[in-house]
């Protein structure tokens, strides 16, 4: 009962959210017709990039009233799912997509949207996104010198142009007089953070969302030894609301994803990526379809209690929001795998949370992460925010039938390596703020917090598996963290890595030593509550940190 | 006790110049990892190794590189008689939750073998697991190759099925450059 009450909250909630009609969304239900758009990997500034960000702010603009435009991209793009998600709109929301081919057809069919185009100058990377915080505001596509003739052949005329305005600027000093120039007029519960690939090549296929939402775009670091940006940076999450989220991602090569992640957690602010992420000015206008409702494939019940045996539990786990690149590759289902759920995509992409649950396999079960409502370091979160962010996740969890939470704090580690661990006060906030979870996992990379209270424990990775090390030294890895782990039952919880083959773990798991057994989180995690092998631990003060925060 | 003592005056003048004698010169310097030649580094993306010999005590430094990340740790062994080391380093896999305790020492031994061209060093080195503690044990040997350009680092784990093998090439003298 109550998670039917939720459901209907939750939907109208998103309704609201994004800004969409619930009467359009229903209608939705019924078939619409819709154009799809197929990209390339094209994004070099000096090849494909300009018209993509036309095209991307055409997207963002055409899907203000209702999801008109979809871009598929090719399989190797960092989100592979944008064609089985285009087929399940078809399949399951009769949508009927009329391809475009070409950016002048796209004009065609949608210049309407746009009361004009300002101009963005590839010499100058930050322009491109003060281009798209205008367009945002001022119904503009966006384009490079090159397209404006393109653009004007549909009737667009010039609201805006930015060759020369920032030549020779540092990016302070363009986000400032940009800051100056629009802030006031853009969203303060949602900002981009338009960053990930720079020089040569840029992705911002999320733009289409931030121009839709009326977005303040930028890529200011949020390192402190660029102490310019970061006061900027600063002055921007500042004046957003409390619990708002930050699109996008982190600028690469000017700050790291730890400090970025640091500095919005301190606000209490999710964050939702990556930069990347396409479509959402499109999934964002779905609701799920009638009579769905996330069904999770449970191996035991919560109260269940089982008894571990002498020998060596493993269990798999995907995070990177549903394993950025895995899900549609060979090999899932053979064995079990426990994959985190972007847990608010109930509100931007309530279709790919869809799709992802349709078409699980027995031995994919869904867990709740990361660290909250959203990509946030825990660690980090003020305390008197902590309680709304989690009770907002508990909900969630309920919603999508999950019941294990996933937690990472990557503040004091150095990408993939090195401290990833909570202090005793986290730990106890997360068993106050879920009393119904069968237990929490911890990590990105390999971790040392554990503990067991009641019947929910906190474990660890004991290992992360990158994708490119040779099968053969996994093995040995894994086969060497059984020696050192000489008592049994040994549960050993590995985390697999976005882009992992799942085969070739499948030859790992048959050359591994002793009595072991590969099985869901859930079982897993049931069993480490009855026999603790393991040693409580949390972060200590003097652990080492590489990022010593702010 | 006079001729006790005569007795070890004399063994000390001959062992202390034998640990010089024994070592060959061509240890010496600094040697760049051979990535491709070499087992898979996992949690660093590469490494120089810098020995420097002085009468029996080795000084192995690891200088490790993971990205922007720079560390550098300096083994010293001894192939007259054992040491403990604190802060012993180990050419770990980073990950693997296998973390090195705070104040331990670890004991050491090293030898010279194969006509000085090979030195090897055995530690019984303690780490921290997601169960408590355990003991590796780690049996490292540096052979010289032919030529004298290339250094193979074999590390055996008493915990670990496969040798790691290191293939380290030689930088020129004048070589400043880090990892």
């Amino acid at each position: 009962m109550r998670l039917r009450h939720f459901s209907v909250i939750a939907l109208l909630l998103g309704s609201v959210a994004c800004g969409r009609d619930p009467a359009v969304a229903e209608a939705s239900h019924e078939g619409r017709q819709a154009w799809v758009m197929n990209f390339d990997l094209d994004w070099d500034v000096a090849g494909g990039l300009p018209e993509k960000a036309l095209l991307i702010s055409l997207q963002g603009l055409a899907n203000r009233e209702a999801p008109q435009l979809y871009i598929v991209h090719p399989p190797d793009f960092q989100w592979e799912i944008t064609e089985p998600l285009y087929e399940f709109y078809e399949r399951k929301h009769h949508v009927d997509f009329t391809e475009i081919e070409r950016a002048d057809a796209a004009l065609e069919q949608f210049s309407s949207a746009a009361k004009g185009y300002v101009v963005w100058d590839p010499g100058v990377g930050a322009s491109l996104n003060v281009a798209f915080t205008i367009g945002g505001l001022e119904d503009a596509v966006v384009v490079s010198e090159a397209l404006i003739p393109l653009v004007e052949k549909h009737g667009l005329t010039m609201i805006d142009d930015l060759r020369g305005r920032y030549t020779g600027m540092s990016d302070a000093e363009i986000y400032a007089d940009s800051i100056e120039r629009y802030w006031s007029r853009c969203s303060r519960d949602r900002i981009m953070l338009m960053g990930g690939h720079r020089g040569r090549a840029r992705q911002p296929a999320m733009a289409d969302w931030g121009i839709r939402e009326r977005m303040f775009f930028h890529d200011l670091s949020a390192d402190p030894d660029e102490a310019d940006e970061l006061a900027l940076n600063r002055s921007l999450l500042d004046d957003l609301n409390p619990m708002s989220i930050v699109f996008g991602w982190h600028p690469y090569g000017k700050d790291t994803e730890e400090q970025s992640t640091t500095l919005l957690s301190s606000y209490g602010y999710k964050m939702e990526g990556l930069h990347n992420l396409p479509n959402l000015s499109f999934n964002c206008q779905f609701t799920f379809t009638p009579g769905f409702k996330f069904t999770n494939n449970h191996s035991v019940d919560r109260d269940a209690v089982l008894q571990a045996e002498e020998k060596v539990y493993l269990s798999f786990v995907q995070s990177d929001s549903i394993g950025i690149g895995v899900w549609t590759k060979p090999g899932r289902g053979k064995i079990p795998f426990a994959w985190q759920v972007t847990m608010n995509w109930t509100e931007f992409s309530p279709a790919a949370l869809e799709y992802f649950h349709e078409s699980a396999t027995p031995n994919d079960y869904f867990i709740g992460g990361l660290s909250g409502p959203g990509y946030m370091y825990p660690n980090h979160i003020p305390a008197d925010v902590f309680p709304k962010l989690m009770a907002q996740a508990g909900e969630l969890m309920e919603l999508l039938d999950e019941r294990v939470m996933e937690i990472m704090d990557n503040s004091a580690a150095d990408g993939n390596v090195g401290n990833a661990d909570l202090p005793v006060e986290t730990v106890d906030r997360y068993y106050e703020a879920f009393p119904d979870v069968i237990g929490f996992i911890n990590g990105y990379g390999p971790a040392r917090t554990r503990d067991l209270r009641d019947t929910r424990p906190m474990i660890s990775y004991d290992y992360y598996i990158d994708p490119k090390r040779p099968r053969e030294e996994v093995t040995a890895d894994l086969n060497e963290l059984i020696r050192l782990n000489s008592r049994r039952p040994y549960f050993l919880l590995v985390h697999v890595r976005e882009s992992n083959d799942v085969n070739s773990l499948i030859e790992v798991i048959g050359n591994l030593h002793g009595p072991t057994e590969v099985v869901p989180l859930d079982v897993f995690l049931k069993l480490a509550a009855s026999k603790k092998t393991y040693q409580t631990r949390y972060q200590q003060p003097d652990d080492p940190k590489h990022f010593k925060g702010y | 006790m006079m001729r006790s003592t005569f007795s070890k005056v004399v063994l000390g003048l001959l062992i202390l110049p034998m640990g010089l004698l024994m070592a060959d010169p061509a240890f010496n310097g600094r040697w760049r990892l051979d990535k491709a030649r070499s087992t898979a580094l996992d949690g660093w993306t590469t490494m120089d190794l810098v020995v420097s010999i002085e009468a029996g005590e080795v000084a192995l430094q690891h200088d490790m590189r993971w990205r922007s990340t720079r560390v550098t740790a300096v083994n010293r062994v001894n192939t007259n008689h054992p040491v403990e080391i604190r802060d012993f380093f180990r050419i770990d896999q980073r990950h693997m939750a296998v973390y090195r305790p705070v104040d331990k020492v670890t004991p050491v031994t090293a030898m010279w073998l194969d006509e000085e061209r090979t030195l090897r060093v055995e530690a019984h080195h303690e780490v921290e697991t997601s169960q408590g503690f355990a003991t590796m044990r780690i049996t490292s040997e540096y052979r010289l190759e032919e030529g004298d350009e290339t250094l193979t680092l074999i590390e055996l784990h008493s915990t670990r099925d496969r040798p790691l093998v290191y293939v380290f090439r030689k930088l020129a003298p004048d070589d400043t450059s880090k990892p």
